[in-house]
C-alpha cells in the first residue's frame, strides 16, 4: 500500500495523467451512491425479535436522464463479490425491491454460510452461541451486488457493484448522514453559474450528521467525505472533499470549471460516513445566460 | 658518446590486468583483490643504447608489460608499444634483469603484472676524461644547489622514477619514491629543465641558480590521461564462486546514467533485469529483490536506497569495488535464495589528507580522509540532498497534497583504520541514513478515499561496525561485529506502520592454508533483530498479486514485540587436485527463530562448486547447491502472517565457461536452472494457534523454475577505454498452488542486453554511453470492474496472472566528463543524458476511474543531469 500512495503523491504532485473520462463525469449509467435505510443492519442484543428489513435506494444518473433499473442481489459468502461473478445471478439472492429481510430463509441461508467456524447448524443462526456473538459483535460484513441497466445492452448502459452492508450486535446504530443543502458564494445553489468560470461548492450538513462512535482506541466522530459529479462539458476540478473534524484536516468544498457554451448541468454531491451511511443532494442550474 | 637508457614510468595509471599462471582458482581476468602494497624496483639495470639509433640520434619510449612473481623475480616481458630501432630488444634484455620488492593483494605477497615504460633520451658522449683520471676527478662534490619535487598535476601523487634533465648541461637525475630529486653544482644562470615519465606529457620548465643559493622547484607534472583514482594493478584473488564479477570504483563513477551510485552500476550485469523508473529494484536471475543479499564488507545494509531507488545510501567516494554474484555463491553468504551483492569499501589513504566536494542538482557530499598517525588513518564522508529545497520554491498546486516536509534525505560515514601492526588490521565505521517525506492530504485520494490526512515517511538506520583482520602466514582471521537500529515510519491518515528494530550481527571467519592444494575457511553468522512493532495497516500485496485499490482490504492491527534470530555456520575446503582444477564443496546449516514460533526450523545447505582451467586462457565452470531463504519482515508475524512458515528452498545448478585471450578481453557464459520449492504465498485456510482457529495467511505452498542463459564481455579499465556487453536470455515461472497454471514471474524479462563504453580523450575529455534493450515486463490484464459503494471505488478483476507483456524497453544514456588540472587539485564537471534519444520506457498500465479505458504509464524522458566533483 505504502508503494501506492507514494505512487498517488507522485502524481498528485506532478498533475500529470492520461486524458481519461473522469469519474465526475456522467457519459455512461452511472450508480454515484446506494443509500440503505436503516444504514447498516442491527441486532439489538436484548431484543427478542429479528431486526427490521433494509431498504436499499440508488442514486442512478445518465446523461440524458433516461429511465435506469437497478436490481440487488444478496450475494453467497463464498465467492468474491468483486469479481466476474453471477451476483445478481446465479451466486446470490434477489432481493426484489431493494429490500433484504433476515426473515428471508434465502437469506438466512447465505447468513448461516457467513458464519465459518461457528458450528451453528441448522437453516438459522443461533444468535445465543457465544462464537456468533463474538461475530456479530465484530460486525459481519454482508455483500449485496447491483446491476444497473438502461436496457441497451451496451458496455456503458450498465453498471455493477457492491453494497456492503454490516451485520451487528450494538445498542448505538449508525444512522445516515444528512445532506441539506449545497451553497455557492454562501447561498444555496440556484444559478445561473457565469461562463468558463472557476466556481466554488460547499456542502451544508445537519447537525449530528457527523456521529461520534466508539473504538478500541476511545470515541472517534465520523469524518464525511463527499464525492462531485456533474453532467455537461464543465470540470469537477476537486472530485473528493472532506469535512475536517477532531483537529484531522479537511476541506469540504469543490471547485468546479464551468463550460464555455451555454448549457444547463445538472450537480450531485453525494456525502459518506465511512461507515456505511449515506446521503446525496442534486441541483440543476443554467450556466451562461 | 654516452648512452643514457632512463628508467621512467613504473606502475603506468593504467588497471593493469591480473596474470598469474594458469589456475583455475584464479580470477580469470576480473579484477578481485586488493592491491596493498605495489612492486617497488629494487635493482635497475640500465640499457644499452642502441648503436644504430645513438648515431641518428634517435630516441623512445618502449611500452611493456611485466610480470612480477610473488618473490619480485621478473617473470615475464611482453613489449606492448614498440619503439623499434633496436630499443625494444634493448630495454627487453635490461628489464629481464630488473628485480623487485614484491607487491603485496590482500596484505598477502602476490604475483601482479603491470605496465612499464622505458623512455631512450638521446644525450652527446661526454667529454674525454681529462689525464689526471676523470672530469671531476679527484674535485670535492659541489653542494646540493638545486632541487625538488615532482608531483601529479591535480592529485599531488609523488612522480617515482621520473627523469629530471638539465638537457644543455647534460645533467640528468631520478626522482625518489617521494617524487624528490637534486643536482650538485649546477652552474649559475637560467637554465632549461626538462620532466620526462612514461604516460606523461612531458614538462619543461627555465629555473635560475645563484651564487650561494640553493634553487627549490616543485613541479607539477600532467598526466597524459587523467585518472583521479589510484593506478590499480591487481592480482588475482582465489576465485571459489561459480560466477563473480567485480567493478571496480573508477569504472561505477563514470556509467551513464547511473550519476555514480554503487549499486544501479549492478543493474547492468548479466542476470539483472531492468529495474522500472531507472529504480533501485534489483531483481536478480528471476528472483524478488528481498530474495537477494546487498552487504557491506560482509555485513547485510537493511535499507539499501534513499526514497526507495533514488540513490543508494552507500557513498560511492568510499568504495573500494563492487562483488556481484549472481547465483552458485559459496557457503560464506547464507538465508537468501537470490544473488548477492557486496560492496567492500575501501581504507583511508594515508599518503596526505584528501577531500573530495560533489554537488549535482539533487544532492552534494564531500569525503575527507587522511592519516592520524603512521598506524591510524581516517575517512569521513556525508551527503545531503536538496530536493526540500527545490520543492519549496515551486508553486504548489491547490488541487494537490500540501508539502508538510519535503523529501529530504542524508547520510553519513565515517571510518577509522588502525594497523598497529603488520599483521593486524582494527576497523571501526559508523553509517547512518536518514530520510523523510511529510505530506498533507485535506482532500482524499480519487482512487482511496481513506487516504487522506498526513502522510508522513521516516526511514533510517544507524550502525556501528569493529572489525578486525589478522593475517599471518597461513591462518587469517576475520572477526566482524555489528550494532544498530533501523526505523521505518509509515502514517497516512489513520493508518500507520511503525518498525524500530535494534540489530546485532557477528561474523567471525577463519581461514587455513594447509598446502597450496588445500584451504579451508569457516565461520559463525549470526544476524538478530529486536523489533517493536506498531501497525494498523492493510497487509501488502505480494508478488504475482496484480496491484488493486485496498479498500475493501480489512486493516491489520498490531503492537507488539518480534524477535527475528538467524544463526548460521558455514564451511568450505578450497581443494586443487590436480595443475588447473579447483574444487571447493562447502556446507551451511541455517536456523531461524521467530516470535511465537512453535519449532525452531533448520536448513542444510550443501554447495560445490569445480573450475578448471582446460587452456591458459579457456576455464570450465560449474556448480551446484541448496540455498534456503528464510521468511522476512513481516512475513513470520502473527498479524500479518505466519510464524511456522518454513524457508523456501532453491536449488541452483550452473555450468559456463570463461575465455581470456589477452589480459584486457574476458568473456564468460553460464547457463543455469534453479528449482524453487517451499515458496510463501497467501493462504485462506485456518489453522489451529493456541487453541483457537485462526487465519493461516501464509503458507509454504509455491513453487518455481528459473532458467536461462548469460554471457558478458568485458574489456577492462585500462588507460583510456572500458566497457562491456552484457546478455541474459532467462524465463522465471511460478505455480501458487498445486495444480495451478505456471505463470510468469512480475519480472521476467525474456531478453536484457547492455552495453556500455567509457574512452578517455586528451585534454582531460572523457564520453560515455549505454545502450539497454530489454523485454517488457509481465503485466496482469483487466477484465472488468465492480464498484465499491461504501468508498466509491471501482474493483478490478483480472485475467490470469502476468498473462500479457508491457513492450520492449530500449534506451542510451550518454555521459561527458571533462576534467580540469589544477596543479593541487582537479575538478570534474560531467553532464549524464539520460534517454539520450527520448524513448520513454513503457512502465505499467494506467486504468481510468472504471477500468474502461486504458493506456501506457510511460518513464521519463530524456533528462540531463549535469554535476561537478573536486577532489584535493
Amino acid at each position: 500500500m505504502r508503494k501506492s500512495i507514494l505512487l498517488a503523491s507522485v502524481f498528485a504532485l506532478s498533475a500529470c495523467g492520461p486524458d481519461f473520462e473522469l469519474q465526475s463525469e456522467i457519459r455512461r449509467v452511472r450508480v454515484l451512491a446506494i443509500k440503505s435505510e436503516p444504514a447498516e443492519l442491527v441486532l439489538d442484543p436484548n431484543a427478542s425479535q429479528l431486526p427490521p428489513p433494509v431498504t436499499f435506494t440508488a442514486l442512478a444518473v445518465t446523461p440524458d436522464a433516461r429511465p435506469v433499473t437497478v436490481s440487488y442481489a444478496l450475494c453467497r459468502p463464498d465467492v468474491n463479490p468483486y469479481g466476474d461473478t453471477g451476483c445478481p445471478g446465479s451466486n446470490g439472492v434477489e432481493l426484489s425491491e431493494g429490500v433484504l429481510s433476515l426473515a428471508d430463509p434465502r437469506v438466512q441461508a447465505i447468513l448461516r454460510d457467513s458464519f465459518p467456524n461457528t458450528g451453528t447448524g441448522g437453516d438459522t443462526p443461533n444468535f445465543n452461541d457465544p462464537a456468533v456473538q463474538k461475530a456479530l459483535a465484530q460486525g459481519i460484513p454482508l455483500f449485496v451486488g447491483y446491476e444497473a441497466s438502461d436496457g441497451s445492452g451496451t458496455p456503458e448502459g450498465i453498471e455493477r457493484g457492491v453494497r456492503r452492508v454490516t451485520l451487528r450486535t450494538t445498542t448505538a446504530p449508525n444512522h445516515n448522514p444528512s445532506l441539506t443543502d449545497v451553497l455557492w458564494n454562501d447561498v444555496s445553489l440556484s444559478g445561473p453559474l457565469p461562463l468558463a468560470s472557476e466556481v466554488r461548492f460547499r456542502p451544508v450538513l445537519a447537525d449530528g450528521s457527523a456521529e461520534t462512535y466508539d473504538t478500541a482506541d476511545g470515541p472517534k466522530t465520523e469524518q464525511v467525505f463527499y464525492s462531485w459529479f456533474a453532467t455537461g462539458d464543465g470540470e469537477v476540478k476537486q472530485f473528493r472533499s472532506l469535512e475536517p473534524v477532531d483537529g484531522k484536516p479537511g476541506d469540504p468544498t469543490s471547485k468546479y470549471e464551468t463550460a464555455d457554451v451555454p448549457q444547463t448541468v445538472t450537480f450531485w454531491v453525494v456525502a459518506r460516513d465511512g461507515r456505511g451511511g449515506v446521503d446525496w443532494l442534486s441541483r440543476t442550474v443554467q450556466v451562461g445566460p | 658518446m654516452k648512452t643514457l637508457a632512463s628508467v621512467l614510468c613504473l606502475l603506468l595509471a593504467s588497471a593493469s590486468v591480473a596474470q598469474q599462471a594458469p589456475d583455475a582458482g584464479a580470477d580469470a581476468g576480473i579484477p578481485a583483490g586488493v592491491l596493498t602494497k605495489p612492486p617497488a624496483l629494487t635493482r635497475q639495470v640500465e640499457a644499452t643504447y642502441p648503436p644504430e639509433a645513438a648515431a641518428q640520434q634517435l630516441e623512445g619510449t618502449v611500452v611493456m608489460v611485466i610480470d612480477i612473481s610473488e618473490t619480485g623475480a621478473v617473470t615475464a616481458v611482453e613489449v606492448s608499444q614498440p619503439a623499434g630501432h633496436g630499443f625494444d630488444e634493448a630495454a627487453m634484455a635490461a628489464v629481464k634483469q630488473f628485480e623487485f620488492e614484491p607487491a603485496e593483494v590482500d596484505n598477502v605477497p602476490a604475483p601482479v603484472r603491470i605496465q612499464y615504460a622505458y623512455q631512450f633520451v638521446f644525450r652527446p658522449a661526454p667529454p674525454p676524461e681529462s689525464s689526471d683520471g676523470g672530469v671531476d676527478g679527484g674535485a670535492p662534490e659541489a653542494p646540493v644547489n638545486f632541487s625538488g619535487r615532482a608531483l601529479e598535476r591535480g592529485t599531488r601523487k609523488p612522480l617515482v622514477g621520473a627523469e629530471v634533465v638539465l638537457p644543455e648541461l647534460e645533467q640528468s637525475t631520478v626522482t625518489d619514491s617521494d617524487g624528490r630529486f637534486t643536482f650538485r653544482g649546477v652552474p649559475v644562470g637560467t637554465h632549461a629543465v626538462l620532466v620526462v615519465l612514461g604516460g606523461y606529457d612531458r614538462f619543461r620548465t627555465q629555473e635560475a641558480v645563484s651564487e650561494g643559493l640553493e634553487t627549490q622547484a616543485t613541479y607539477y607534472v600532467q598526466k597524459r590521461f587523467f585518472s583521479p583514482y589510484e593506478t590499480v594493478v591487481r592480482s588475482a584473488r582465489e576465485r571459489k564462486e561459480v560466477t563473480r564479477t567485480t567493478i571496480q570504483a573508477a569504472e561505477v563513477q563514470r556509467i551513464p546514467g547511473t550519476q555514480g551510485d554503487t549499486l544501479k552500476v549492478v543493474q547492468n550485469l548479466p542476470g539483472v533485469a531492468r529495474p522500472a523508473f531507472n529504480g533501485g529494484q534489483l531483481v536478480i536471475r528471476g528472483t524478488s529483490p528481498q530474495e537477494s543479499g546487498v552487504f557491506l564488507d560482509g555485513l547485510r545494509i537493511p535499507l539499501l536506497y534513499h526514497f526507495g531507488g533514488l540513490t543508494s545510501v552507500y557513498n560511492s567516494e568510499l568504495l573500494e569495488a563492487v562483488d556481484y554474484l549472481p547465483g552458485n555463491f559459496s557457503a560464506y553468504y547464507g538465508d537468501i535464495t537470490g544473488g548477492v551483492i557486496n560492496i567492500r569499501s575501501r581504507e583511508p589513504r594515508t599518503d596526505r589528507v584528501h577531500g573530495t566536494v560533489g554537488v549535482s542538482l539533487i544532492e552534494s557530499n564531500a569525503v575527507v580522509e587522511g592519516p592520524i598517525t603512521d598506524t591510524l588513518s581516517f575517512a569521513v564522508g556525508g551527503r545531503r540532498s536538496y530536493v526540500d529545497l527545490v520543492l519549496k520554491a515551486v508553486p504548489q498546486s491547490e488541487d494537490g497534497p500540501n508539502l508538510q516536509t519535503a523529501p529530504r534525505y542524508h547520510d553519513a560515514q565515517v571510518k577509522l583504520v588502525w594497523k598497529p601492526a603488520k599483521a593486524h588490521t582494527f576497523t571501526v565505521q559508523a553509517l547512518t541514513s536518514r530520510d523523510r517525506l511529510a505530506l498533507l492530504f485535506d482532500r482524499p485520494a480519487d482512487d482511496d478515499p481513506s487516504v487522506n490526512g498526513n502522510l508522513d515517511v521516516t526511514t533510517g538506520f544507524n550502525q556501528l561496525r569493529l572489525r578486525h583482520q589478522y593475517r599471518d602466514g597461513a591462518l587469517t582471521l576475520d572477526t566482524q561485529g555489528l550494532l544498530g537500529n533501523t526505523l521505518v515510519q509509515f502514517v497516512i491518515g489513520e493508518r500507520n506502520l511503525r518498525i524500530a528494530s535494534t540489530d546485532v550481527y557477528l561474523r567471525p571467519t577463519a581461514e587455513y592454508v594447509f598446502s597450496d592444494a588445500v584451504s579451508v575457511a569457516g565461520g559463525i553468522d549470526v544476524v538478530a533483530n529486536f523489533s517493536n512493532v506498531t501497525a494498523n495497516i492493510q497487509a501488502p500485496p505480494r508478488e504475482g498479486e496484480p496491484p488493486s485499490p485496498l479498500v475493501t482490504e480489512g486493516l491489520v492491527t498490531a503492537d507488539g514485540h518480534f524477535t527475528q534470530y538467524f544463526p548460521s555456520l558455514w564451511a568450505e575446503v578450497r581443494w586443487k587436485p590436480v595443475p588447473g582444477l579447483l574444487v571447493v564443496p562447502g556446507v551451511r546449516a541455517e536456523s531461524y527463530v521467530f516470535t511465537d514460533q512453535e519449532h525452531r526450523q533448520r536448513t542444510v545447505n550443501p554447495r560445490l562448486a569445480v573450475r578448471y582451467a582446460l587452456t591458459e586462457t579457456l576455464s570450465l565452470k560449474g556448480g551446484a547447491g541448496v540455498y534456503h531463504g528464510p521468511p522476512i519482515q513481516d512475513e513470520p508475524t502473527v498479524p500479518f502472517g505466519n510464524p511456522n512458515l518454513g524457508a523456501k528452498r532453491s536449488l541452483q545448478y550452473g555450468v559456463g565457461a570463461e575465455w581470456q585471450p589477452v589480459p584486457e578481453w574476458f568473456v564468460s557464459s553460464e547457463v543455469f536452472y534453479n528449482d524453487l520449492t517451499g515458496l510463501i504465498v497467501r493462504s485462506n485456510s485456518t489453522v489451529v494457534r493456541d487453541g483457537e482457529q485462526v487465519p493461516e495467511r501464509l503458507k509454504n505452498g509455491g513453487v518455481g523454475r528459473i532458467y536461462g542463459l548469460e554471457l558478458l564481455i568485458r574489456r577492462s579499465l585500462t588507460d583510456r577505454l572500458f566497457g562491456w556487453i552484457s546478455y541474459t536470455l532467462s524465463r522465471s515461472e511460478r505455480r501458487d498452488e498445486p495444480g495451478a497454471a505456471w505463470r510468469l514471474f512480475d519480472n521476467d524479462q525474456t531478453h536484457v542486453l547492455t552495453a556500455i563504453a567509457s574512452y578517455k580523450l586528451p585534454r582531460g575529455w572523457e564520453v560515455g554511453a549505454r545502450l539497454r534493450f530489454a523485454s517488457g515486463n509481465p503485466t496482469t490484464p483487466v477484465l472488468g470492474s465492480r464498484r465499491d459503494d461504501v468508498t466509491d471505488v471501482f474493483i478490478p478483476y483480472f485475467a490470469a496472472v502476468n498473462s500479457q507483456r508491457l513492450p520492449s524497453f530500449n534506451q542510451l544514456d550518454v555521459r561527458v566528463d571533462k576534467t580540469f588540472l589544477f596543479d593541487t587539485w582537479n575538478l570534474d564537471v560531467f553532464l549524464d543524458v539520460m534517454n539520450a534519444y527520448n524513448n520513454a520506457a513503457v512502465e505499467g498500465v494506467a486504468y481510468n476511474y472504471n477500468y474502461s479505458q486504458r493506456e501506457f504509464f510511460k518513464g521519463l524522458p530524456i533528462l540531463p543531469v549535469i554535476g561537478a566533483k573536486g577532489s584535493f
